[in-house]
């Protein structure tokens, strides 16, 4: 309903309301007083007619005064005459209009009597009805001394009557009464007449059927009572009680209803008046508010829905003017300057916003609940996933590809648990630390922060979670630059220390792939033979190689077992020719030229030349070393031999001279407790060149103790043993035999495990390991591809450490035991020929 | 201080739990070595934080979590996981876990831990 039609059912709705309450009021106030007014007005005039009767009774009074208290009345009542009868009564009869004239002696007795139709004109005989009223001692008898006039009322029969009545006495009024004279008239309807004619006002006596119930006239009281005839008449009753207020006359005056119906009218052309006057205004009122009002509102209106619809805030309502609507159309306008003002401020903001986040460096987005990037996020974002990001799983944009399935569900499942998490703000973060990072991406990494921002007011637009992207791809390089520094560091500080071991080490490696391969191609029985054979040695530098930390030959080295044992597990068959070409597929000889070009560039080229002493082949020392044996015996010659084979011999714990560091940063990256490698004796003068091998293949026994034998920290704690682990290397000389015992203190071999492996990887039967006792157990850890570990690593794991031990100690004619100590440690003993 | 049950089938490792809880002021009133147990001891000593290996013989650590967790919602657990693999300990929060240690086990780790746990029951 628009504000027009409003207006008119309110101002219609007002004026029929006024109308009735105006009629209400009218009938009320107005109406009501009138009828009161007319009440009065009857009671009054009720009582005028009373007091006309009165007047005409005391008429009678004087009358009877005037005939009692006279000579001649006396007389006749002491001697009764036709004379006086004559004389005074028959023409007192119709002058003073009486109906009846009694005269009574002292005791009531009637001494004179006589009845006359006023209408007929002629006399009527005497009813007994006056002997009511004239018993002993009655009010009508005057025996007193009282002389003044008296009139009543009294009732004759149905007829009641006015009476005026006077003791008989003398002219002066002394002496005693001979006897009461009665002077009646009776209230005849023309008597009434009559009277009504004087005082202008219908009297008559009521009737019973004048008011409700034959009871009702009972209920008169001479208060007088109102009854309203009808529509135009009005009546007034009033009791006249008789002299002996038993009986009593009911007057009734009727009046016409004037002053009432004087009222109505008024009230209904006050009505009339006031729907002719609102028959008038409302139109007019009407017209004028749509004029001054509705028209300027509807095109307000319309002005602000154009504004709003269009969202031109630049635009103005029209219809600025003084009054309230034009004020209105002002503070409107004033509002959307203002907007105007603060939509400018808002985009400037967002803009500033914008640049700031844009150019920050850092990818910042938000996620929604579905665990979908929102739609807005930084600039940044979109160089990092190379694209629009908007709508995309949080989860396939950090984990895309198959590969990373799992990844991605735990992304998802984790965003899901921190999304439907309550306000448990602890178990948030739990759940926030353990969702990634760090991750991989393209060919940087992003490093990735995890706000909790929760429910803010603009969460159609941001997220609950805020994420932070940081390219950190620039540092990880970095870090890993600085990681190979160090690493060239020390294998350059190494080669300085021991730039013998180091040429004697590429030397012997350089021999092997040279010429050693080929002879085991050939020598070989079988493929599998000769490729355990290479893959032996090749462990075996990888381990000299890890010891003078050329990590770039070892990382190569490592490649190169794998493929070559990969080689073997896919052909299988016993096809040399194969492994012969894999093996020089892999060019096995340049495997370390990397780490040695960097060395070139820090020491100069001379680096693997230059040399202090002249360089002499082995074979040529050797064959010197015999010539001098075939010299004629003497001095000289002895101290020539002694002095040749001084050239080569060196004390045996030479030969481990770079174990004890090589150990030590093993265990760091093992993140073993370890004090260090603890050498002891092997003072005495051997050969070196005859145990290089031994070298190399005593560093996997090392290793061993180090990956397997020694627990962790905390195992040592629990098992009460010192947090450090101890690994030794004692080196003894009896009766020409050269006995190495390496050990450690750790946890010792698990028989248990080790008999699992050995079934496992079907090194034997059930039956034939029921029969082994400890030593053949042990002894089985020398069989080649032998482990128990599961993986392996650069260090250890796959099987061929101790294979390569027993190897070389059998090629040196030695022997090698295991003593296991559970609980306690393992120690190798070997034994080798002096 | 807390009143703490430790469930690991490891005696040794109940042992060094013991002695870190105890370094930290916390009461053990407690332990099992398996879930039977651990539900059995946790309706007994009603411990205001329980520390939970996954890996155990018979009910494993997730299920005895559940099976904890469903009478006595209010449990406090801590989740001991020597995996490592963060979808076990997510498994775990979400069968009703409040925390997590990530073997190997320090005297830092395990204090923190049960701080953090008595602290998201007060947040409720």
């Amino acid at each position: 309903m628009n504000l027009r039609k409003k207006t008119l059912c309110l101002v219609s709705l007002a004026f029929l309301i006024m109308i009735l309450t105006v009629a209400l009021l009218a009938r009320e106030l107005l109406l009501e007083k009138f009828a009161r007014m007319e009440q009065d007005n009857v009671r009054e005039n009720t009582f005028r007619a009373v007091a006309a009767l009165q007047a005409n009774m005391q008429d009678l009074g004087n009358m009877s005064m005037d005939y009692a208290a006279w000579n001649d009345t006396r007389d006749f009542m002491d001697s009764p005459n036709q004379e006086y009868i004559d004389a005074n009564i028959d023409s007192a009869m119709p002058n003073f209009r009486l109906n009846l004239l009694l005269m009574l002696d002292r005791n009531g007795k009637l001494v004179f009597g006589r009845g006359w139709d006023l209408e007929e004109k002629k006399e009527v005989n005497i009813t007994d009805d006056w002997k009511k009223y004239a018993y002993e001692r009655s009010p009508l008898l005057r025996n007193g001394e009282d002389r003044e006039p008296a009139s009543a009322l009294l009732c004759l029969g149905d007829m009641p009557a006015l009476a005026g009545y006077y003791p008989i006495v003398a002219n002066d009024k002394s002496g005693l009464s001979r006897g009461t004279l009665v002077m009646v008239r009776y209230l005849e309807p023309a008597m009434l007449k009559d009277l009504s004619r004087t005082i202008y006002l219908p009297v008559r006596l009521a009737q019973p059927d004048d008011l409700d119930g034959p009871d009702s006239l009972s209920r008169i009281t001479r208060e007088p009572t109102v009854n309203v005839v009808g529509a135009n008449e009005i009546a007034g009753y009033v009791r006249v009680p008789d002299l002996l207020g038993s009986e009593a006359a009911i007057i009734r005056v009727q009046l016409p209803r004037n002053i009432y119906n004087e009222g109505m009218q008024s009230v209904l052309y006050l009505l009339m008046s006031l729907v002719a006057i609102g028959l008038l205004y409302i139109p007019i009122a009407l017209f004028l508010l749509d004029r001054l009002a509705l028209q300027k509102l509807q095109r307000l209106m319309a002005d602000i829905l154009s504004i709003s619809s269009a969202q031109r805030w630049a635009a103005r309502v029209r219809g600025e003017s003084g009054d309230e609507i034009g004020l209105l159309a002002r503070a409107i306008n004033h509002m959307l300057a203002m907007l105007e003002f603060s939509l400018g401020k808002l985009r400037d903001s967002n803009e500033a916003m914008e640049n700031l986040l844009n150019n920050a460096g850092q990818g910042f987005l938000t996620l929604g609940r579905n665990l979908q990037v929102q739609t807005q996020y930084s600039m940044e974002c979109e160089r990092l996933f190379g694209g629009e990001i908007s709508g995309r799983k949080f989860s396939e944009l950090i984990y895309p590809g198959e590969e990373n399935k799992e990844n991605r569900q735990f992304v998802d499942r984790a965003l899901t648990m921190v999304a439907e998490n309550g306000a448990d703000k602890v178990r948030r973060r739990i759940i926030l630390e353990l969702l990634p990072q760090e991750v991989p991406l393209g060919s940087t990494t992003i490093g990735i922060g995890y706000r909790w921002v929760g429910h803010t007011r603009s969460q159609e637009e941001f997220g609950p979670l805020m994420v932070v992207l940081t390219d950190i791809g620039h540092t990880r390089q970095l870090e890993k630059q600085l990681e190979q520094e160090k690493a060239v560091l020390k294998m350059a500080v190494k080669a300085a220390m021991d730039p013998q071991g180091l040429r004697d080490a590429l030397e012997g490696y350089q021999t092997f792939c040279r010429e050693e391969i080929a002879e085991i191609l050939s020598g070989a029985e079988s493929a599998v033979d000769a490729s355990s054979r290479i893959l032996s040695s090749l462990h075996s530098y990888k381990g000299l190689f890890g010891q003078l930390e050329m990590t770039h030959t070892v990382q190569q080295l490592h490649e190169a077992e794998t493929a070559l044992l990969q080689q073997r597990t896919e052909s299988g068959d016993n096809n040399k020719e194969a492994l012969g070409v894999v093996a020089a597929g892999l060019e096995l000889s340049r495997l370390p030229q990397r780490d040695v070009e960097t060395l070139q560039n820090i020491y100069g080229e001379g680096f693997f030349h230059r040399q202090e002493y002249a360089m002499v082949p082995l074979a040529k020392l050797r064959a010197v070393e015999q010539q001098a044996t075939g010299l004629p015996p003497g001095e000289t010659t002895e101290a020539l031999l002694l002095e040749l084979r001084r050239l080569n011999h060196r004390p045996f714990r030479d030969l481990l001279r770079h174990y004890p560091e090589y150990t030590r940063s093993l265990a760091e990256r093992l993140h073993k407790p370890f004090a260090g490698l603890e050498i002891e004796g092997g003072e005495f003068l051997v050969d070196l060149s005859l145990y290089r091998g031994l070298t190399k293949v005593l560093l996997h026994i090392i290793r061993n103790a180090l990956d397997h034998g020694l627990e962790t920290e905390q195992e040592r704690q629990q098992a009460g043993k010192p947090e450090t682990g101890r690994i030794y290397c004692r080196i003894e000389w009896h009766n020409n035999e050269i006995i190495l015992y390496i050990g450690d203190d750790g946890r010792g071999i698990n028989m248990q495990e080790l008999r699992q492996t050995a079934l496992e990887g079907g090194f034997c039967s059930a039956s034939e390991l029921a029969v082994m006792d400890e030593a053949a157990l042990t002894g089985l850890l020398f069989r080649e591809r032998f482990s128990t570990r599961k993986e392996s690593s650069l260090l250890s794991g796959r099987g061929l450490g101790l294979s390569a031990v027993q190897r070389e100690v059998g090629r040196l004619r030695g022997r090698v035991f295991i003593h296991n100590r559970p609980g306690r440690g393992t120690e190798f003993e070997i034994r080798l020929p002096g | 201080m807390a009143n703490v049950m430790i469930v690991d089938d490891a005696m040794i490792v109940r042992k060094h739990l013991t002695t870190m809880l105890q370094n930290e002021g916390h009461t053990v009133v407690a332990e099992a070595s398996h879930g039977l147990q651990a539900y059995c001891n946790y309706e007994r000593y009603r411990p205001d934080v329980v520390t939970m290996d996954v890996n155990m013989p018979g009910m494993n650590g997730l299920e005895t979590i559940e099976k904890i967790i469903k009478d006595f919602p209010d449990a406090r657990i801590v989740v001991v996981s020597a995996f490592g693999t963060k979808t076990v300990i997510l498994d775990a929060l979400q069968r009703g876990a409040k925390n997590y240690i990530l073997k190997p086990i320090s005297q830092e780790k395990v204090a923190q831990a049960v701080k953090e746990a008595l602290a998201a029951e007060c947040e409720q």
